[in-house]
């Protein structure tokens, strides 16, 4: 079987709703990054198969790369961001950081 | 004796820069004195205080004497000497300059003013020692003369209504200067009160005169004449038909001078548009009428109505004999010699305007006998010897009006003169009595005083002879010049009426006047200087019998009222050795003490004993005005005797252009006239020498039985001041009770009631914005807040419920998107 554009995009799909889930629905900051991960490359796959099946050239692959560095950087940000409400809060859990609220 | 018609030009000015110095001087003493008078007394002595004030008069007189003598270096119609200072004010046609001039009759009361000033300035040094406020009554005094100033050099109304209205301020706070005792206070709110009544006739004669003057006549085809050709248009201009909008200064020229018509307020240019006929300004004056009575007779009624409040005529003296109230040197100034013959200066100074209409002029000349006539009667049975000259200042100034009155208008200014002099001296001869008998005014007890106080004996005499009118004293010419002008004045109206009938009638009422001064003040001499003392000697028979009413004898009155000065009083008899006669004096002399500081009267001794002749300072002024009182006898030798005009006469005249027609007689009529007013004073010389000398005649006393009614209603002055309080004073108080209720009731209750109808509104008010506009407000306030309260319970704050919001909005659009495609 010759995989299509669909089945990129079905894996995708399903990654991306696996990620969100996860953001959705784990309190663990550090979960719910990952779960980040997860979309990003989902959008990641998108686009290599896009670039594989619609467009050609080389403009998609370094566009994920180009995504790939910003989930690094983002991921670094993200984490200090946890560690800075751990010292606050003295916990990770999402739901302690409502200061907004008030 | 007839005015020669003289041709009358254009006044001729000289320039004399120095004029603002003569009122600059007692202006500056007065400020010395009221700003720094109290550090002065207190820390370098009273003697500054009064040689500030005197030095200032000094200087004052001096100037005025440069100017004297630079006016008679000048040929005769030159005399006229003006210093403008600075414009005061222009508004439209009205415009003013702080200016002063000297003419020969503002000169002649300059001199006045600063020489006899000076002289009671240093009689009030003698007369003041015992005074705590010394330096207050110096600054009075200079402010006082710094006033008069003003009045009479003013070059314009302006600055002399200033005068006018500042002599007044000086008067009041002279005579209430004793202000802790509320009858005299009450003397100088009276003084004030009654001379605002006179001020505003003044005013009105002043502004109706002024608005004649800019008046657009109807042009006369006469008075359009060869002689008067308008050089800038003295003509009606048809635009202009309001006065107050008539544009310009409007000039004539006569003899290649420009003579400024128009409304003014000035003495110089109102006296030469009046008075030179080719202006034609006279000749319109003559023939306005307003409300169909001439419109210079109102003016000079007016006027007249001012002098009489300034110069205590009929009906308006009243307030003269309370001012006695006022310290005696201050009587002798203000209320004999300068202030109150303001009124006879003013009518002197407008001359031209009152010879121009016969009504005023038996006006001023009826009102001025009357007074004369009316006041002289009640000082026949005065008791104290300050209001006997009160009373007989009031008559003496009648005469003077007589003489401004009839047209003599120099007589009248020289019996100003002749009066300033005499009367000053009698004043100041009271004050030493006065001072002498320990502050005793009442002339029962005294007597026998010529042995004690020969100067002031002899000084009064010889000023009673002046007042009386013998030959050899001045007021014998005064007098006789105006009682004689009377008689042969036969053009004067009365009411428009003309009445030729009204010169000899002043004449005789006038001789009858003079009769009564004569006896008079010679009976005030004689019980005063002549018999034996009666001070102290329990003479007190008559008190019981006086029917007085509060006013006939103020000073007893206080006795009660200042127990503890009373008692202080005896003491210090008693430690003078004078117990005896001192118990009954005490209480008569311890009121007048109480007011001002009785203690200080130790210090210089005189206090209780017999009388004394007071200090050099005293007795030196009165034999000065005594000399004086004589000596200006020389000015006003009639034309009968020497075959020339008086000497005043002559130096008066460029200053009096009116012209006044008299009647002629032969010489030997006017000879018999001057002896029927020599008669007249020897006849109540004669009277008073029989009645009164020595005080042993029985027959005043039973006179007074016999006439006890008419007695008692001349003693009480009419009731004059009795009728002012139920005509006037008691129907004002009502008036002020009734608007009184009628405010507190009837405007009261409509304020109240309008406030309550506002309260009423207010109150509907309220509830509208209560229920109806705060419920809109709190209505939607809560709606809001319900609802903030509902939503922001979405708000969780937390990012994954927003993400669940965000995830499902997505899958919205999306299933939409495939719904709805």
């Amino acid at each position: 079987m010759i995989p299509t554009l669909s089945h990129y995009l079905a894996v995708a799909a399903i990654l991306f709703a696996l990620g969100l889930f996860t953001v959705l629905t784990r309190r663990n900051a550090v979960a719910v990054l990952m779960g980040v991960e997860l979309m990003l490359n989902a959008a990641n796959v998108n686009l290599v198969a896009f670039n594989k099946f619609m467009v050609g050239g080389l403009a998609g692959q370094t566009f994920a790369l180009f995504v790939i560095v910003l989930a690094a950087a983002e991921a670094a940000v993200g984490l200090a961001i946890v560690l800075s409400i751990f010292h606050t809060f003295k916990t990770i859990d999402v739901r302690a950081a409502d200061l907004m609220r008030e | 004796m007839n005015h020669a018609t003289q041709h009358l030009g254009p006044t001729v000015v000289h320039a004399a820069g120095y004029l603002w110095l003569i009122p600059l001087f007692p202006a500056v003493g007065a400020i010395i004195n009221s700003l720094l008078g109290t550090r002065i007394q207190r820390n370098l002595g009273k003697r500054w205080n009064h040689a500030i004030a005197i030095g200032m008069m000094t200087l004052s007189f001096l100037t005025a004497l440069r100017a004297f003598a630079q006016m008679v270096a000048l040929p005769g119609d030159e005399r006229f000497l003006q210093n403008t200072l600075w414009n005061m004010l222009t508004a439209g046609q009205m415009q003013f300059d702080l200016a002063f001039a000297l003419d020969p009759l503002s000169m002649m009361m300059v001199l006045i003013i600063t020489f006899i000033g000076t002289l009671i300035h240093v009689f009030s040094v003698g007369y003041m020692a015992d005074e705590p406020s010394y330096w207050r009554f110096f600054a009075y005094l200079n402010l006082f003369v710094f006033a008069m100033l003003l009045l009479v050099m003013g070059d314009n109304f302006a600055v002399m209504f200033f005068g006018w209205e500042g002599v007044g301020l000086a008067s009041y706070l002279l005579i209430s200067f004793w202000y802790t005792d509320i009858e005299k206070a009450q003397a100088g709110m009276k003084a004030f009160v009654v001379n605002r009544f006179g001020d505003f006739g003044f005013i009105l004669g002043l502004f109706l005169l002024f608005w004649s003057l800019g008046g657009i006549w109807e042009p006369r085809a006469d008075a359009r004449s060869v002689t008067y050709v308008p050089e800038i248009g003295y003509k009606a201009d048809p635009a202009a038909q309001n006065p107050f909008e008539s544009t310009g200064p409007r000039a004539v020229v006569v003899d290649g001078h420009a003579v400024k018509v128009g409304p003014t307020l000035n003495f110089r240019e109102l006296r030469d548009q009046v008075v030179i006929e080719a202006t034609g300004v006279g000749e319109h004056l003559r023939h306005q009428k307003l409300w169909g009575v001439a419109l210079l007779t109102l003016v000079g009624m007016l006027m007249f109505v001012g002098a009489m409040g300034k110069s205590a005529q009929l009906p308006l003296y009243v307030w003269l004999p309370d001012a006695m109230a006022g310290p005696t040197p201050v009587s002798a100034l203000i209320h004999a010699a300068t202030m109150v013959t303001a009124g006879v200066y003013m009518v002197a100074r407008l001359s031209y305007i009152y010879a121009m209409s016969p009504t005023a002029m038996g006006w001023v000349a009826t009102i001025g006998v009357l007074t004369a006539f009316f006041a002289a009667t009640i000082g026949f049975f005065q008791y104290d010897i300050k209001k006997v000259l009160a009373y007989s200042t009031v008559s003496q100034l009648g005469i003077m009006f007589i003489g401004v009155g009839v047209g003599a208008y120099w007589a009248g200014t020289y019996h100003l003169l002749t009066h300033a002099f005499f009367k000053a001296t009698l004043f100041l001869g009271s004050g030493s009595v006065i001072l002498g008998c320990h502050h005793e005014q009442d002339m029962r007890k005294m007597g026998g005083l010529k042995k004690l106080m020969p100067v002031t004996a002899w000084t009064y005499l010889v000023a009673t002879w002046a007042i009386a009118g013998f030959p050899w004293a001045s007021g014998f010419f005064s007098k006789d010049e105006i009682l004689w002008k009377a008689f042969t004045q036969r053009g004067m109206e009365l009411f428009g009426v003309p009445a030729p009938w009204l010169g000899p009638a002043i004449f005789v009422i006038g001789i009858l006047a003079a009769t009564g001064t004569s006896f008079y003040m010679f009976r005030s001499y004689y019980m005063t200087f002549t018999g034996h003392y009666r001070g102290g000697a329990g003479h007190d028979e008559e008190h019981g019998e006086d029917p007085h009413s509060a006013h006939a004898a103020p000073h007893h009155a206080p006795a009660a009222a200042h127990a503890p000065a009373a008692a202080h009083g005896h003491d210090d008899h008693a430690a003078h050795g004078h117990a005896a006669p001192a118990a009954a004096h005490g209480v008569h002399a311890a009121p007048a003490h109480a007011t001002h500081a009785a203690p200080a009267h130790d210090d210089h001794g005189h206090h209780g004993g017999p009388p004394h002749e007071s200090p050099r300072s005293i007795t030196w002024v009165l034999a000065t005005l005594a000399f004086g009182a004589v000596a200006v006898s020389f000015l006003g030798i009639p034309l009968l005797w020497t075959g020339h005009a008086p000497i005043l006469e002559h130096w008066l005249a460029p200053a009096l252009p009116a012209e006044v027609t008299f009647l002629h007689f032969g010489h030997a009529t006017e000879w018999a006239f001057q002896g029927m007013g020599v008669a007249a004073a020897a006849i109540g010389w004669f009277f008073a020498m029989k009645l009164f000398k020595d005080g042993q005649s029985r027959v005043p006393h039973d006179l007074k039985h016999r006439f006890f009614g008419f007695w008692t209603v001349v003693y009480n002055k009419y009731y004059v001041d009795e009728a002012y309080h139920a005509l006037v004073i008691r129907p004002s108080l009502f008036l002020a009770a009734f608007l009184s209720w009628f405010d507190q009731h009837v405007i009261d209750w409509l304020v109240n009631f309008a406030g309550w109808l506002a309260r009423v509104f207010a109150a509907i008010d309220d509830a509208i914005d209560k229920y109806v506009v705060d419920g809109a407000v709190n209505g939607v306030g809560g709606l809001t807040r319900e609802g903030g309260r509902v939503l922001r319970r979405i708000e969780t704050g937390r990012i994954q419920t927003y993400l669940y919001g965000a995830a499902f909005g997505s899958l919205l659009v999306v299933l939409l998107n495939f719904l709805f495609r």
